[in-house]
């Protein structure tokens, strides 16, 4: 499948919207809307091209555009023209906003960039004279405190994944099929029931492998299991080979 | 002790402290009224603007704090070895900008001008201690009100709320791109009023010494 990488990343559709309009240069406040809609529906479509998962919130700006778009071209009463003035008016509104809003972020950034670079020293650490200093804790505060501590800890610990715990494994498949075997071979024409195959201080692990094994053994070397009604005990013979006999 | 030597004083406070120092604390160590004690900072702040001068004094609402210079941090980054600093992802930034601007708000007052779900971010924000919850909105659900944090002002170096741009600032931006010059000069208008109290505070006092003499 082919790789499709996209440069532009857009933080909604609002921001989507207004890259648009500034592509297009024009006004934000005198959107030919059926232009507008084109070209957002083609973006959209090149997302679903390339295998991307257009979020909801696209869609539904979608089916806004389309809804302005088509109550523009519809005949309509007065009342309806107000309708569909109001939508668009209220779309620009949003987009008016949002774009403000996106300007103050570009203003934090800047500021955010240049305190990144001034460096604090953290307090030496002197053992306090426990007397000295009366210990006010705000309960609030020590669970941000903690809180803030595992979210450090949670950042520190991304960049080096420590190995997965390895848990034993105890019973194999193999060596079940081998002992339920021998059972069987034992026991003869009569079989054995599945609870005979089940000592009593068995664990639930052990309980699943008996069971794999068996389904295993089923499918692999001829099984045969036999159950009269839905969860009750069920009895295992061997298909005996005619080659054998 | 003269305002200089106080001003010495609390330079090695701040050091010493490390962490932020309030004006409070500050005036208890040193016995001194908040009014010397103010213009002692003042006189300290006006020294660490020279360009000799590698530290700079950090003011969050009433506490005070020291900090290298984020211009001379070409330099001082090769010996610290620290990490590269990220910054805040766009979607954080622009949730940011909607809670600093609106506080208090609901998450959905922030989804609604975004026009998509901000709860992930706002968790971000959490997280760095940036914003916390500023009580409930009385309405079904008593959703919770976010508001920014000292955290905040510190991460964009503000020393309070107020030191924000004016709202208008923006919106008149209008079709062009943000004019950050335009920022600059107005810091630079506070930092020449802070001079003017400065001069203003030295007269006063020079006069009072005058006085004094006179006085004698």
């Amino acid at each position: 499948m082919a790789y499709a990488v996209s440069l532009e990343t857009f933080e909604g559709p609002l921001d989507l919207l207004i890259n648009l309009i500034q592509k297009n240069k024009i006004d934000i406040c005198d959107i030919p809307i059926a232009e507008i809609t084109n070209q957002y529906l083609l973006q959209i479509r090149s997302w679903q091209d390339m295998d991307m998962d257009v979020a909801s919130e696209f869609i539904i700006m979608a089916a806004r555009l389309l809804e302005i778009k088509a109550k523009a071209l519809l005949p309509k009463t007065e009342t309806e023209q107000e309708d569909a003035e109001d939508l668009q008016a209220r779309l620009v509104r949003q987009l008016v906003e949002y774009k403000v809003f996106k300007e103050i972020s570009r203003y934090f950034q800047s500021r955010e960039q240049e305190e990144l670079c001034a460096i604090y020293r953290d307090p030496e650490y002197i053992p306090q004279n426990a007397e000295a200093a009366p210990l006010v804790i705000d309960p609030y505060a020590l669970e941000q405190c903690f809180k803030r501590l595992l979210f450090q800890k949670e950042e520190e610990s991304e960049a080096i994944a420590p190995p997965q715990k390895i848990i034993r494994e105890l019973f194999s498949i193999e060596e079940k099929i081998a002992e339920i075997t021998e059972i069987l071979v034992q026991a003869g024409d009569d079989g054995v029931s599945f609870s005979e195959l089940l000592h009593p201080d068995i664990s639930r692990e052990e309980v699943v492998v008996t069971l794999l094994s068996l389904l295993e053994m089923v499918k692999t070397s001829g099984l045969r299991l036999l159950q009269n009604r839905v969860f009750i005990d069920f009895q295992i013979h061997r298909e005996v080979e005619e080659n054998e006999q | 002790m003269n305002s200089d030597e106080l001003a010495g004083v609390i330079e090695g406070i701040l050091f010493g402290a490390g962490d932020g120092v309030s004006m409070s604390e500050l005036c208890r160590c040193l016995d001194k009224p908040v009014a010397e004690v103010q213009f002692a900072m003042e006189i300290l702040k006006q020294d660490y603007q020279s360009q000799a001068r590698g530290i700079r004094l950090v003011q969050i609402k009433d506490t005070y704090q020291l900090s290298t210079k984020p211009e001379y941090y070409a330099y001082i980054k090769d010996i610290t070895r620290q990490q590269e600093k990220t910054g805040l992802s766009r979607a954080a930034l622009e949730t940011l900008a909607i809670i600093a601007y609106r506080q208090p708000v609901t998450r959905l007052a922030v989804d609604d001008l975004r026009g998509v779900s901000s709860s992930s971010a706002i968790q971000r924000l959490l997280d760095r201690g940036l914003i916390c919850d500023g009580g409930r909105l009385e309405a079904p659900g008593r959703p919770i009100l976010y508001k920014t944090t000292n955290a905040f002002l510190k991460t964009m170096g503000l020393s309070s709320l107020k030191e924000m741009p004016e709202f208008e600032v923006f919106s008149q931006g209008k079709q062009e791109s943000f004019d950050l010059e335009l920022l600059k000069t107005k810091t630079q208008d506070s930092a020449d009023s802070s001079e003017a109290v400065l001069a203003g505070m030295l007269e006063k006092t020079m006069g009072d010494a005058r006085i004094l003499e006179a006085a004698q």
